[in-house]
């Protein structure tokens, strides 16, 4: 399940705006329809390195103490809250694209997955999550007799 | 050893990467960015996930602020990838700034992978009382 508040995304990816002169013209922007709305969040990666499974998601500007990670009934759960900025005395906003609000990814786990070594570490918006195979699962090389 | 000019030759002559290795695929991708005025200054926040400090470059130039960023590869040597949803190998955006803007006092910081880019305004840019004679 995915609760986001969205705050007003722009689809312009030509990288360029105008601010300073031209501020106002671009509210006209602010009308167009949500891009970003229907992806699940946050984005994954997910890697099998052979002995474990690698998870990695994009999460800026979450801190660590509003991210939450939990394992029930072998699925993994990230969820957490992405705060809103706030808008300083007297500011006012040009150009708003960056989402925020709470968030929910759940993830079924392979069965071979160790579900008790789990391993975390969130680090310039990316969190990792080290998935460590049980003794059997991992690859194995067979000596000929 | 593979003969690597006879490689680089096919490859050139294929119109493809003239590369051998398998990581090809750049995808740099313009961050998402929130801009706030107040009254002494522009705030810009981009989100860059995955870039360090040291691979980020924010540079002011004939009234264009530039962000770059590198992001470091997420999958390791060796593993196999199940899902690919984070792509971003780069970040770039380019920012018209009109006058007023104090060239000299621009700061940037990068915390959770946003960068903060502040931009002072210049003294005629200020807003300013004035007092009734």
């Amino acid at each position: 399940m995915l609760v986001r508040l969205e705050r007003m995304p722009i689809p312009e990816f030509d990288g360029v705006f105008n601010f300073g002169k031209e501020m106002d013209s671009l509210f006209s922007d602010f009308l167009l329809p949500s891009i970003v709305g229907s992806a699940s969040y946050p984005s994954l990666n997910i890697a099998d390195k052979g002995d474990e499974i690698l998870l990695t998601a994009a999460l800026p500007g979450v801190r660590k103490e509003d991210l939450k990670i939990a394992v029930h009934d072998g699925v993994l759960e990230i969820s957490g809250e992405r705060k809103a900025t706030e808008l300083p005395e007297k500011a006012r906003w040009i150009r708003s694209e960056l989402a925020s609000g709470s968030f929910s990814r759940s993830l079924t786990l392979p069965r071979d997955i160790n579900q008790d070594k789990l391993a975390a570490e969130l680090k310039n918006g990316i969190l990792t999550v080290v998935l460590p195979k049980r003794e059997q699962a991992k690859p194995r090389e067979i000596a000929i007799q | 050893m593979t003969d690597k000019s006879e490689l680089a030759a096919k490859a050139t002559g294929n119109g493809l990467p003239l590369t051998e290795s398998t990581e090809v695929d750049t995808y740099v991708v313009a961050p998402l960015a929130d801009v706030i005025e107040t009254p002494e200054a522009f705030l810009v926040a981009l989100d860059m996930p995955g870039a360090t400090k040291e691979n980020i470059s924010v540079t002011l130039e004939k009234g264009t602020l530039r962000v770059k960023g590198y992001v470091e590869p997420l999958q390791k040597e060796g593993a196999t990838a199940i899902i690919r949803e984070i792509r971003a190998t780069g970040y770039s955006r380019a920012f018209t700034i009109g006058e007023g803007i104090d060239r000299n006092r621009v700061e940037a910081t990068l915390a959770d992978g946003v960068l903060s880019v502040k931009l002072f305004k210049a003294e005629e840019l200020k807003p300013r009382q004035i007092t009734i004679q």
